[in-house]
């Protein structure tokens, strides 16, 4: 029974991540696949990656994430979904960090900001880094797959 | 390999493909897309202004301030005292007609990524405009340091008084 209650309580909190981040990851794509130029600009400013690739990476990641957002919703390749939730949410993080180390002071590029500022910043490494968490433990580790809306 | 790691592998390859196809075709067909080749835009080609520089235009009013995007975008925010000609405009002559040939004009978009600034500028060039320069940087950077912006639309005829 005592087992049988945790499944329930899991399955519910897991549907509510996968809704939660779903929308989180769409919200976050959104203004990105709009201004593919500004976004261009703001990974250029991160100088991760060579300034002739910043327009491609930002044409195509902001999708990569929609995509991400809708198929956790829908259920639709959720595993495919999970996992890609997961590398972009390291991706991120890492990014911050690293931009927060070298002193960076600009625009995140983040597209959503729950409590933090949308600005390159250790509070939005601490966001990142506990939105992480969450993910992981309610949709990686040992999930039980819930079906889609 | 596992078949179960397999198959999520093969899902995430699936949603890679998916949004490149999606994301580069959107690229094509949207008003705000960007050229994927970052030599198209060419940005020492045309007299460069800074960002200090922008700010400086902007306070003394030294410059005409040209905003080549599209008017909808102009229209959400643009900067303090810019005027729309969007890059394309079949109506260029005729809404500079009254501006003289010798007044110092500054174009600007989006950001170093996309051509409409430079395009504008080359425009203006061809009609005879002497003193015409780009805010490579863009309205992106302009807002990123934290600028003022307006949304208030002024039409572009007025450049003609």
């Amino acid at each position: 029974m005592k087992k049988l209650l945790n499944k329930g309580h899991r399955f519910w909190m897991e549907w509510a991540a996968r809704l939660f981040f779903g929308i989180y990851f769409i919200v976050a794509a959104y203004p990105k696949m709009m201004h593919p130029g500004a976004f261009a600009e703001i990974i250029r400013r991160y100088g991760m990656i060579p300034d002739g690739l910043s327009p491609f990476v930002a044409v195509v990641l902001p999708w990569l994430e929609y995509f991400t957002g809708l198929f956790l919703i829908v259920g639709i390749f959720h595993d495919g979904a999970r996992w890609w939730g997961g590398v972009l949410l390291v991706l991120f993080t890492l990014l911050l960090a690293v931009a927060s180390v070298r002193g960076l002071s600009m625009d995140c590029g983040c597209g959503v900001a729950l409590f933090a500022e949308k600005k390159v910043g250790w509070s939005k490494v601490l966001e990142n880094t506990l939105l992480l968490i969450v993910y992981y433990y309610l949709l990686l580790h040992k999930s039980i797959k819930t079906k889609g809306l | 390999m596992k078949k179960e790691t397999m198959v999520t592998l093969r899902q995430m390859l699936w949603i890679v493909l998916l949004a490149l196809t999606l994301g580069l075709a959107f690229n094509h067909i949207s008003a705000s897309g960007i050229p994927l080749d970052v030599t198209v835009a060419q940005p020492d080609s045309m007299a460069r202004v800074t960002l200090v520089e922008m700010k400086q235009i902007v306070e003394r009013g030294s410059r005409l301030i040209l905003d080549a995007r599209y008017p909808r975008f102009y229209k959400r925010a643009h900067i303090p005292g810019a005027l729309s000609v969007p890059y394309n405009s079949k109506q260029l002559e005729t809404l500079m007609k009254d501006v003289a040939k010798d007044r110092a004009i500054v174009t600007y978009c989006f950001s170093e990524q996309c051509p409409q600034g430079e395009i504008l500028a080359r425009r203006l060039k061809q009609m005879g405009f002497t003193d015409v320069a780009v805010f490579y940087e863009g309205f992106s950077v302009w807002k990123a340091a934290q600028q003022p912006v307006e949304n208030k639309v002024e039409y572009h005829e007025k450049t003609a008084q």
